[in-house]
C-alpha cells in the first residue's frame, strides 16, 4: 500500500472507528481535531491529534486550513468520514491539488449525485425506477401541472437536499395552499442548502427505507454487500438500523441489490456508496431515493453480516487496488441491528443532554460491538450532534439479534447525562418492531 | 506594510476593504458580504458578524418557523431544526435592589431590578442574534416586545431553538453578542415591563 500515512478530518464514534482499521493495517494516523475534541477516544488512539481550530463545526469545514494540516502531517491521503466535508466535491479537489489522496469516489460523482435531481436522471437512464415526479418546479403553478400527472399526495423536495430541510408533504385536503407551501419549503432549502431549487415526487404513505451498500474499485469491478433497512426514523433521522432487511422478499431482495450495482456500474462508481430506496408497502414497488458518497454512520450492520471492514477497502480502493472480491465471495451471515445511542432527554421531546459522563460501562459478549468517541469522564461538547455511541449486535437471526440487543441495552450503564436508552429498549419491545413490521411511521405509534 | 499581507491581499486590495468597512460604518446597515472567484469578504457591525465562514449559512436555520417543532438529533445529516418553545428561562422580578437606574452591570453582574425582566439562558450553547448571516437582528435595543416573540437562537447540539420573551416590555439592555458561547443563567436581556 502507497498510504502510509492519513489525515483524519472529523470527529466522534467515526474518527474512531477509521483509526482503528488503520491501526489494524499500520497505517499511521493523525486527527484533525476542533479544541473540544481534543479529550475524545480519537485523540487517544490516533498516533498524532493536531488542533486545528476552535470548536464550532466550521472548524471540520475549513478546507485551506485542513489540507495545509495534512501536507505538514506528511499525510498522503485525508479521509472525510460522514458528515462534515464527506459529500463536498471541493473537498476531493483541494486533495487532488495538493497532491493528496481523497478517501472517497471522484469529485464528479460527489457532485452529480448531491444533486438530487442530476442523480434522478443518472437512476432513470440505467432502467432503476425512480418515483412519478418533475423535473425543477420554479413556480406554485408547476407544481399544479405536475399534480395533475400524478396526482395527490406529492413531497416538494429541494433538489440540494438533506436530512428534512425544504421537504413538505402535499395531501388533496391542503390543494389552496400549494402556494404558500411551495414558497416556504424554497426558502427553506435556500437557507439550509444556499440553492433553492425544488422538485416533486409522489408522496407514498406506506413506505420503507432500504438501501443497498456498494463497492466499487477503479477497474469497473462494483460488488454489493445486501442491503439493511433504516425505517425506524424519527423526523428523517435514523434511530435503529438493521442488516438484512426484514419481511421482504427474496425477488425483491435480488431486485434492489440488482438496481443499486446497476447505477454504481453505469457511472463507475469508485469507493464505499449507499444507494437509497423507498420501499412502497401497498405496492410492493421500490424506487430510487438517493446515493450517498461516503461511508454511512449505520455501515457496521453490514460488516457484521458479510466480515467485510467497510473502512479497508476504502483505503484499499483510494490506493488504487483491486476488490479483493467478487460478489459470488460475498455471503451473508445472520441478522445485525444497530442503535443509534444519543444524548438526549425523550421524555423532554428529545432535549439534547451535553455535559459530563460519570459513568460508563459498556456492555459486552458475543455479537456485541460499541463504536463510540466516550469515555468515562468525557464531556460530551454541546457544538456537535448528539450520537454518543452506536451499539451494534449480531445474531443468527432477527430475533436472536433483537434480544441480544436488548440485553446489551440493558447493560449499557450511563450517568452523568441522559440518552436515549430507555425510548429504544421500548421500540424494540413493540410487536411491530419484533415482528418486522417496520415502516418509516413506525415511531409515532410509540411516541 | 507589505504588499501582499498573508500572501492574499495586496495593498489596493487592503484599501479596498477599508473603503467597504469606512462605507458600511456610515450605513445604516449591519452587514455586508461580497463573494468572487475564491474569494469572499464579510464586513458586520453592532454585533452581526459571520466568524464561521460559509458553513455558518448551511447550519444556521431559517427564521422563525411557527409551529412547534421538536428536539431532533442530527448525526449524519446538514440539517438543522428551530424548536419554537419557549425555551428563554426567565427570572421572575425580585424586589428592588441597592442598586439604582437601568444600567445593568456589566456581562456575569447583571442586577434584577424591579419593572425589568431579565432573559437569561436554559442551558449551554451558541447564541444567534438573527436568523441567517445578513438577516436583520430579531430584536434591536428599545424595541417593544410582547410575550413570546422570539429574541434569538440558541444552537445546542445541532439544534435550533427560540429564546423568546416571557414579558411584554421594551428591550432596555442586551447583554449578549452574536455567536457568544452561552452558560446556563446567563442574562441575555433586560426587558423593562410595560
Amino acid at each position: 500500500m502507497k498510504i502510509s500515512r492519513i489525515l483524519v478530518i472529523n470527529r466522534g464514534e467515526i474518527a474512531v472507528r477509521i483509526i482503528r482499521t488503520c491501526r489494524v493495517l499500520g497505517i499511521e494516523t493523525v486527527l484533525a481535531a476542533s479544541e473540544a475534541d481534543k479529550d475524545a477516544t480519537g485523540a487517544r488512539l490516533a498516533d498524532k491529534t493536531v488542533v486545528v481550530g476552535p470548536p464550532p463545526v466550521s472548524t471540520y469545514l475549513n478546507i485551506p486550513v485542513l489540507m495545509k494540516t495534512a501536507l505538514e502531517a506528511g499525510a498522503q491521503a485525508v479521509h472525510p468520514g460522514y458528515g462534515f466535508l464527506s459529500e463536498k466535491p471541493e473537498l476531493a479537489r483541494a486533495c487532488a491539488d495538493n497532491g493528496l489522496i481523497f478517501i472517497g469516489p471522484k469529485a464528479d460523482h460527489i457532485h452529480k449525485m448531491g444533486n438530487k435531481l442530476v442523480a434522478r436522471t443518472l437512476a432513470r437512464e440505467c432502467g432503476v425506477p425512480i418515483l412519478s415526479g418533475s423535473e425543477r418546479v420554479n413556480a406554485f403553478e408547476d407544481v399544479l401541472k405536475v399534480v395533475e400527472q400524478i396526482g395527490f399526495p406529492i413531497m416538494l423536495k429541494a433538489a440540494a437536499g438533506g436530512g428534512g430541510r425544504g421537504m413538505k408533504i402535499i395531501t388533496e385536503n391542503e390543494r389552496d395552499r400549494v402556494r404558500p407551501i411551495f414558497e416556504e419549503a424554497a426558502a427553506e432549502a435556500l437557507a439550509a442548502f444556499g440553492d433553492g431549487s425544488m422538485y416533486v415526487e409522489k408522496y407514498i404513505p406506506n413506505a420503507r427505507h432500504v438501501e443497498v451498500q456498494v463497492l466499487g474499485d477503479k477497474y469497473g469491478n462494483v460488488v454489493h454487500l445486501g442491503e439493511r433497512d433504516c425505517s425506524t426514523q424519527r423526523r428523517h433521522q435514523k434511530l435503529i438500523e438493521e442488516a438484512g432487511a426484514p419481511n421482504i422478499s427474496d425477488a425483491q431482495r435480488s431486485e434492489i441489490r440488482a438496481a443499486a450495482v446497476k447505477l454504481a456500474k453505469n457511472i463507475s462508481y469508485e469507493s464505499a456508496g449507499t444507494v437509497e430506496f423507498i420501499l412502497d408497502q401497498d405496492t410492493g414497488k421500490f424506487y430510487f431515493l438517493e446515493m450517498n458518497t461516503r461511508i454511512q454512520v449505520e455501515h457496521p450492520v453490514t460488516e457484521m453480516i458479510t466480515g467485510v471492514d467497510l473502512v479497508q477497502e476504502q483505503l484499499n480502493v483510494a490506493d488504487s487496488g483491486a476488490l479483493p472480491f467478487t460478489q459470488e465471495d460475498i455471503h451473508f451471515n445472520g441478522h445485525a441491528i444497530e442503535c443509534r445511542i444519543n444524548a438526549e432527554k425523550p421524555e423532554e421531546n428529545f432535549r439534547p443532554t451535553p455535559g459530563v459522563i460519570t459513568r460508563w460501562e459498556l456492555p459486552q459478549g458475543p455479537g456485541v460491538r460499541v463504536d463510540t468517541h466516550c469515555h468515562h469522564g468525557y464531556k460530551v461538547p454541546f457544538f456537535y450532534d448528539s450520537l454518543i455511541a452506536k451499539l451494534i449486535v449480531h445474531g443468527t437471526d432477527r430475533e436472536h439479534a433483537r434480544r441480544r440487543m436488548l440485553a446489551a441495552l440493558d447493560e449499557f450503564s450511563v450517568e452523568g447525562i441522559s440518552t436515549t436508552i430507555p425510548f429504544l429498549q421500548k421500540v424494540l419491545k413493540t410487536p411491530d418492531f419484533a415482528e418486522g413490521r417496520v415502516n418509516t411511521r413506525l415511531l409515532e405509534k410509540v411516541l | 506594510m507589505s504588499n501582499n499581507i498573508l500572501g492574499i491581499f495586496d495593498g489596493s486590495d487592503i484599501d479596498g476593504i477599508t473603503a467597504l468597512i469606512d462605507k458600511l460604518e456610515k450605513s445604516s446597515f449591519d452587514y455586508l458580504r461580497l463573494e468572487g472567484d475564491g474569494v469572499k469578504i464579510a464586513i458586520g457591525k453592532n454585533g452581526v458578524c459571520e466568524s464561521t465562514e460559509a458553513s455558518a449559512a448551511k447550519t444556521l436555520p431559517q427564521a422563525a418557523i411557527p409551529a412547534a417543532q421538536t428536539w431532533a438529533p442530527a448525526n449524519d445529516a446538514p440539517a438543522a431544526e428551530i424548536n419554537s418553545p419557549a425555551l428563554g428561562t426567565a427570572a421572575p422580578v425580585p424586589a428592588p435592589t441597592e442598586q439604582t437606574g437601568t444600567e445593568a452591570a456589566p456581562s456575569g453582574a447583571v442586577s434584577e431590578q424591579a419593572g425589568i425582566f431579565i432573559v437569561k439562558s436554559p442551558s449551554y450553547g451558541i447564541f444567534y442574534a438573527q436568523s441567517e448571516p445578513g438577516a436583520p437582528a430579531y430584536v434591536k435595543l428599545g424595541d417593544t416586545v410582547q410575550k413570546g416573540d422570539t429574541l434569538g437562537l440558541l444552537e445546542i447540539m445541532k439544534t435550533f431553538n427560540a429564546i423568546t420573551s416571557e414579558a411584554h416590555g421594551e428591550v432596555a439592555r442586551i447583554h449578549v453578542q452574536n455567536q457568544e458561547v452561552l452558560e446556563p443563567d446567563q442574562p441575555l436581556f433586560s426587558i423593562k415591563i410595560k
